[in-house]
C-alpha cells in the first residue's frame, strides 16, 4: 500500500472522532485523487450507518429484566450460603440453629418477582412531553409512584411492566402500588409485557380494564385490543366484556364487536348486564358484523371515533405500503385526510403520503411532502421525523448541499432531538466529501 | 487534628456515597447506578455484539460481574468507564467462546426500523436488514480484539486512548488492531456484492 494511502487509511479511521483542519484537507485532497481511498471512505461511511441502525437501546422492560436478573442472581448466591454452612455444625444445637437460619433465610429472601424491581426501575418518561402534577418530566426522569400525568402533545411513559403512549391532551392518574392507571381524559395505547405475569389495570370513570400481557387502546368509552386479552369490568367487579385480539368494547351499549380489519379470534363473549350508569341502554349478546353501533351511540358518547378510525386505517395503509401496494396505501391515506382528523393524525397521514411517493420513486415529491409535515407540525414528533427523513432522502440521492441545509435546520430546531447524533455525523461526512 | 482530603477527584461526593453503598451491596444503590449507565452500556454492547438479543444477556452478565467487582472498586475511574470496561471484557469473552454464533436477529432489526426515520420504505428496510446480516458476518470473521477495537473507534467514534483504556491495551496496540481490522473488513466488503453496491451508491 502506498504511504499516502496508508496515512489516509488512518485518517479515515479517525474521521469519526474528529480531525484537525489540516487532516481534513489532507484527507479531502487525497480522496479526490485516489479512487481506492475514495471507495474505502465511502464504504466505511455506509458501514457506519448500517451499524448505527443496529446500535439501539433496549426496551425498558428488557433493561429492567437484565438489572433484576443480575440482582436476583447475586441475592440468591448470598442466601444459599447460610443454610449450607449451617448443615456442617455437628451439635444438636447447631442443627436447630441451622433450621432457624433456613427459615429466616426463606423469609428474608427477596421476593423473586422481577416486576417489583422492574416497577421501581422503569417508571419513567421515555419520549415526548408529559407533566407530572404540573411539572414537566425530563427524559428518563422517574415518574412518582403516585402521579397526575398530562400530555398536551403526546408522550410515552414506562409504568411498571407497561409502555403507555399518552395521546394528545390526555390526562391520567398513576398509582404504582396497585399498578393502576386511571384515564381521566383523552386516550392512550398500552403495551403490557406478558412475561412479568402481573396484572396491570387501566380504568376510566366508567369501567376497568385488567390486562396480563397485551397491546390495547383505551378511551373514555371504549377499549380496543390489538394483541392479547383483556377483561373489562364494572367498578362492582361485574364482567362487562372479555376481549381478545381484534375485538373492541364500546360503551354505552356494552356491545362487543369485531374489528372489521381483523378476523375474530374467539367466539363472542357473553355480555353482562349494563353497568349502573347505563341502565337505560340495551345489552347485546351477539357479535355484530356490521357497524350499526356507531349510529346508535348516545349523545353523551365522547369517544374520539374519528381518531381511532384514522389510526386503524393508517395501520392498513402501512401494511399495504409494506406489501408494495402503493396506490392502495395512497387511497387509504387520502380517505383519512378527507375525514379531517386532528393534527397528530393529519401529520401521520401526510408523512405516510410522502412515504408513498418515496416508495414510488418520486423523490422530489417525497421530500416536498416531508418538508410540509416538518414545517406545519414542527412541534409534533411526526414533524421531527419528517424533517430528518427529508434530509436522508436528499443525502442518499446525491444532493449533498440540500441535505446539509436540511440537516442543519434539523439540528437548529431539535437540539435534543432523537436523531441529533446521526444528523451531526451526516453533516460531518457531507462536509468531508463535498468539493471545497 | 488533620483534615480529610479527597484523593479521588474524579468522583463527586454524591457519587462516592453511591459507590460506597454499592460496595456494601445496597440493592437500591446498585439499581440506580445500573439504570443510570444502562443506555450507554447497551449501545456499546450493541455495537460489539451486533445483536439485540445478545445485548440483554451481555448486559445482565456485565452487571453480575460488576456486583462482584464493586468491593474492589476504589473510584480510580468514573463509574461509567469502569462499567464499560467490564462490559467490553464480557463481550470479548462471549465473542471468543466457541459456541458463539452471530446474526442480525429480526427482533433487533425491528427495533432498528423503529429507530429509522419513517420515510424509509419497505425496500430500504429489507436491503438494510440483508446488509446488516452481511456486515455482522464479516465482523465475526475478524478476531475479537481487532473487531472490538475497530467498532468502538470507527463506528462508535471513541478516541483511540479511550478504546485502549476500555480494552486494557496500549494505544499502539489499539491503533494496530484498528488498522488491521479496517483493512480486513474493507477487503471482505469489497468482495461482497451486497456491500460493494452500498459503497457504489454512496460514491460521489
Amino acid at each position: 500500500m502506498k504511504r499516502a494511502c496508508w496515512l489516509t487509511a488512518r485518517l479515515i479511521d479517525g474521521r469519526a472522532s474528529g480531525l484537525t483542519r489540516a487532516e481534513s484537507l489532507l484527507l479531502e485532497e487525497h480522496v479526490s485523487t485516489c479512487a481506492s481511498c475514495a471507495f474505502d471512505a465511502g464504504m466505511l461511511s455506509q458501514l457506519q450507518q448500517l451499524s448505527d441502525a443496529a446500535a439501539n437501546s433496549l426496551q425498558p422492560t428488557a433493561r429492567a429484566r437484565a438489572i433484576a436478573g443480575a440482582l436476583e442472581g447475586h441475592a440468591r448466591q448470598q442466601c444459599v450460603c447460610v443454610p449450607m454452612r449451617a448443615w456442617f455444625w455437628p451439635s444438636a444445637l447447631g442443627a436447630a440453629l441451622a433450621l432457624a437460619v433456613i427459615a429466616l433465610g426463606v423469609t428474608l429472601r427477596p421476593a423473586p418477582t422481577p416486576s417489583s424491581a422492574a416497577r421501581v426501575a422503569t417508571d419513567h418518561l421515555i419520549a415526548g412531553q408529559v407533566t407530572s402534577s404540573g411539572r414537566a418530566l425530563g427524559r428518563d426522569e422517574q415518574v412518582p409512584s403516585e402521579a397526575r400525568l398530562y400530555s398536551e402533545r403526546g408522550g410515552t411513559v414506562a409504568l411498571a411492566h407497561a409502555t403507555v403512549d399518552l395521546r394528545t391532551r390526555t390526562r391520567a392518574d398513576w398509582r404504582a402500588g396497585t399498578r393502576t392507571l386511571h384515564l381521566r381524559a383523552g386516550s392512550l395505547m398500552a403495551e403490557v409485557d406478558p412475561t412479568v405475569g402481573e396484572r396491570f389495570t387501566v380504568q376510566t370513570d366508567r369501567f376497568r380494564v385488567l390486562v396480563l400481557g397485551t397491546r390495547f387502546e383505551v378511551s373514555a368509552d371504549s377499549v380496543r385490543v390489538e394483541r392479547g386479552r383483556v377483561l373489562v369490568q364494572s367498578f362492582e367487579g361485574r364482567e362487562l366484556a372479555f376481549l381478545t385480539s381484534g375485538q373492541r368494547y364500546d360503551r354505552p351499549q356494552d356491545g362487543v364487536r369485531t374489528d372489521a380489519t381483523r378476523p375474530a379470534q374467539a367466539p363472542a363473549p357473553s355480555v353482562a348486564a349494563p353497568a349502573k350508569a347505563d341502565a337505560t341502554q340495551e345489552s347485546r349478546s351477539s357479535l355484530p358484523a356490521d357497524r350499526t353501533s356507531a349510529s346508535e351511540r348516545s349523545a353523551t358518547d365522547r369517544a374520539p371515533a374519528p381518531r381511532l378510525t384514522a389510526a386503524e386505517r393508517l395501520d392498513q395503509a402501512r401494511v399495504a405500503l409494506a406489501s408494495g401496494e402503493v396506490s392502495t396505501a395512497r387511497a387509504i391515506v387520502d380517505a383519512v385526510l378527507s375525514g379531517r382528523p386532528d393534527a397528530s393524525w393529519r401529520a401521520e397521514a401526510l408523512s405516510l403520503r410522502a412515504e408513498c411517493s418515496l416508495v414510488d420513486g418520486h423523490l422530489q415529491a417525497a421530500v416536498s411532502g416531508y418538508l410540509l409535515v416538518a414545517d406545519r407540525y414542527s412541534k409534533l414528533a411526526a414533524g421531527e421525523n419528517a424533517l430528518f427523513a427529508a434530509a436522508r432522502i436528499e443525502a442518499e440521492h446525491g444532493e449533498p448541499a440540500r441535505a446539509t441545509a436540511v440537516l442543519e435546520r434539523y439540528l437548529t430546531r431539535y437540539p435534543q432531538g432523537r436523531f441529533v447524533k446521526e444528523a451531526e455525523r451526516r453533516v460531518r461526512a457531507l462536509r468531508a466529501t463535498s468539493a471545497p | 487534628m488533620g483534615h480529610v482530603v479527597n484523593l479521588l477527584p474524579e468522583l463527586s461526593a454524591q457519587e462516592l456515597d453511591q459507590v460506597e453503598a454499592c460496595r456494601r451491596g445496597d440493592r437500591r444503590a446498585l439499581e440506580a447506578v445500573f439504570m443510570a449507565h444502562a443506555p450507554y452500556l447497551e449501545r456499546l454492547l450493541g455495537r460489539v455484539a451486533g445483536s439485540t438479543l445478545e445485548v440483554e444477556d451481555l448486559l445482565q452478565s456485565t452487571f453480575v460481574a460488576a456486583i462482584g467487582a464493586f468491593p474492589r472498586f476504589r473510584g480510580e475511574a468514573q463509574v461509567r468507564t469502569w462499567l464499560a470496561r467490564i462490559a467490553i471484557h464480557t463481550a470479548q469473552d462471549r465473542l471468543r467462546s466457541a459456541a458463539h454464533r452471530r446474526r442480525a436477529d429480526v427482533p433487533g432489526f425491528e427495533d432498528a426500523v423503529d429507530h429509522a426515520p419513517p420515510g424509509s420504505g419497505a425496500e430500504w428496510r429489507i436491503d438494510t436488514q440483508r446488509r446488516l446480516e452481511r456486515l455482522n458476518e464479516h465482523l465475526s470473521a475478524i478476531g475479537p480484539k481487532k473487531r472490538v477495537a475497530f467498532v468502538l473507534h470507527v463506528f462508535e467514534g471513541l478516541p483511540i486512548e479511550e478504546v485502549a483504556a476500555l480494552m486494557g491495551a496500549s494505544s499502539t496496540a489499539t491503533k494496530s488492531r484498528i488498522f488491521w481490522a479496517r483493512r480486513e473488513l474493507l477487503r471482505r466488503a469489497q468482495r461482497d456484492p451486497l456491500l460493494r453496491e452500498l459503497a457504489l451508491e454512496a460514491a460521489p
